[in-house]
């Protein structure tokens, strides 16, 4: 009965935790409308892995950089594009018209057609915890 | 001394609209000086401004009164280098009018200017604009018409130093202060004019 | 009598010159100063640069098309120029610059109104009816960067292309592009 506390204690740490780490995703509004566009589950692992990959020779990383923590540079014009990363640059992602158009501009860019919703919604749930 | 002793020791020697032509001429084409590249939409309008009065002088120096018209003060060659010779030797002439020098100053005024104004009809005519939009001048090449609006708009300024240095000099020769004269339009009366008989003093006909 | 008909056509003919010329400036001036937002009363400072409505942007049009390079001025390209540039933006110079209707509709009307002009513009010099995509390729704009050396600008890493203005103009995000606001990275201001 004496390690019941330090086992309730570490429980409850766990949970809270988990529960942070699924608030930093959940908590996006954006994510929330894809959820009630019919999305349950959010892949994060499918969105870094669209991150990263090439199609003729683009990437999303061709402007983004490597490193979401760090700032891109648009390819073109060598604008420099403020971090994706969530956590390094907390005001991004509020804007549902924003990350909309953007999506689209990008996707068709870089894959050459549009993201489905369930990509949308993984790559920005990927961001979100980076 | 009365007011009336003073008036009576000058005589009108330019009337108001050459004064007034003159001084008009001064502020426009001072004006498109300065506005020359940055301001060209006043430029344009203050390059009509001088067209315009440049044309007026012309008519003026046809019909005008004597002191105004071209017949009266552009004289040959051979007098206005006498009249030169005669102000490089300090020997003071008076004229009502343009002495002959003056005139020749005169003519290459309104010239040069009367070709800047043109040269920058040409160059906005070969945009499409300004009077002479849709006549044959507007296919003239526009680099060189540029060149050649700002060499003369140049030169002229160079004729208007000369001008005004012109002026001073010859204001300290003839001990009378020109630039008075052509505001007031009056000079001092004087027993004889190179120009004028001294009975015809107030009259402006021919 | 005939000295006294030539005198009043005279005096007639001078001041409608004179009326017609002082209407023709006050209208120059009344123009450009409606378009010049900052300038304090009637004050005409003659070294001013030059005046436009360029610092005055439409902000919607800012924050769309300022996001990847710098929001053009609408008044260097002529109307039928951006008509092209908002019906080709899904391949806008490579790049996919899609916007919604509502959005295209309110850049349509603000580039189309600021862009049009009938007054005589020294930018459109020798343009003709030509409809360039690029400001760059306006024979005017040609004219004034055709003595600057490459290495200043395309060997040049922060620079590379005459489009990127805002690298050498430093007031090129108020529309202003005055020579002696030009500091070209790496090298220092333009000396003439």
């Amino acid at each position: 009965m004496k390690h019941k506390p330090t086992l309730s204690i570490g429980l409850l740490i766990a949970v809270t935790l988990s529960g942070t780490a699924r608030a930093g995703q959940d908590s996006l509004p954006h994510l929330q409308t894809y959820r009630q566009q019919g999305i349950d589950q959010f892949d994060a692992q499918n969105g870094q892995q669209l991150w990263y990959s090439t199609v003729n020779e683009r990437s999303c990383t061709s402007c983004h950089g490597d490193n979401p923590d760090n700032a891109g540079k648009h390819l073109k014009t060598g604008k420099i594009i403020q971090p994706m990363a969530l956590t390094v640059n907390t005001r991004r992602y509020q804007d549902a018209k924003k990350i909309e158009k953007w999506f689209l501009r990008n996707c068709k860019w870089t894959f050459g057609r549009q993201c489905s919703t369930q990509e949308k919604a993984d790559i920005l749930s990927w961001l979100a915890n980076q | 001394m009365s007011v009336r002793d003073t008036a009576a020791s000058t005589v009108k020697a330019w009337d108001p609209l050459i004064r007034l032509f003159h001084w008009s001429l001064v502020f426009f084409f001072l004006l498109a000086f300065i506005t020359e590249d940055d301001w060209l939409n006043l430029h344009v309008q203050a390059g009509y401004a001088v067209t315009l009065l440049i044309g007026f002088r012309l008519f003026w120096g046809l019909v005008g009164t004597r002191t105004a018209r071209f017949s009266r003060f552009v004289k040959s060659p051979g007098v206005v280098l006498s009249h030169l010779k005669g102000m490089l030797t300090f020997k003071a002439s008076h004229y009502l009018g343009h002495n002959p020098v003056a005139a020749v100053m005169v003519i290459l005024l309104l010239s040069s200017i009367a070709l800047v104004a043109f040269s920058g009809m040409v160059l906005i005519a070969s945009e499409g604009h300004g009077p002479l939009a849709d006549t044959l001048f507007s296919s003239w090449r526009g680099e060189w018409m540029e060149e050649i609006h700002e060499f003369l708009a140049n030169f002229t300024l160079l004729l208007v130093f000369a001008h005004v240095i012109g002026v001073l000099f010859s204001s300290l020769l003839e001990r009378e202060n020109l630039v008075k004269a052509m505001w007031t339009g009056r000079k001092k009366l004087r027993s004889h004019w190179d120009d004028f008989d001294p009975g015809q003093g107030e009259k402006h006909e021919t | 009598m005939k000295h006294k008909a030539t005198m009043i056509i005279g005096y007639t003919l001078l001041a409608s010159i004179l009326t017609f010329s002082f209407y023709g400036m006050g209208q120059s001036l009344a123009s450009s100063n409606d378009e010049y937002e900052d300038h304090d009363s009637d004050h005409m400072e003659y070294e001013e640069h030059e005046q436009h409505s360029w610092g005055r942007q439409n902000p919607a049009y800012v924050e769309e098309c300022g996001s990847c390079h710098l929001a053009y001025p609408a008044q260097l390209l002529p109307t039928a120029s951006w008509q092209k540039v908002m019906q080709g933006l899904e391949d806008h110079f490579g790049e996919n610059a899609e916007v919604d209707a509502t959005t295209r509709q309110a850049l349509e009307n603000y580039l189309f109104e600021a862009s049009s002009s009938s007054s005589y513009r020294k930018l459109f010099r020798n343009l003709g009816n030509r409809t360039p995509l690029r400001i760059t390729e306006l024979p005017y704009f040609v004219h004034e960067h055709d003595e600057i050396p490459s290495r200043f600008i395309r060997a040049n890493d922060k620079v590379s292309s005459l489009s990127q203005c805002n690298a050498c103009h430093q007031q090129a995000e108020r529309g202003q592009f005055d020579e002696d606001d030009v500091i070209i990275p790496g090298f220092g201001r333009w000396d003439d």
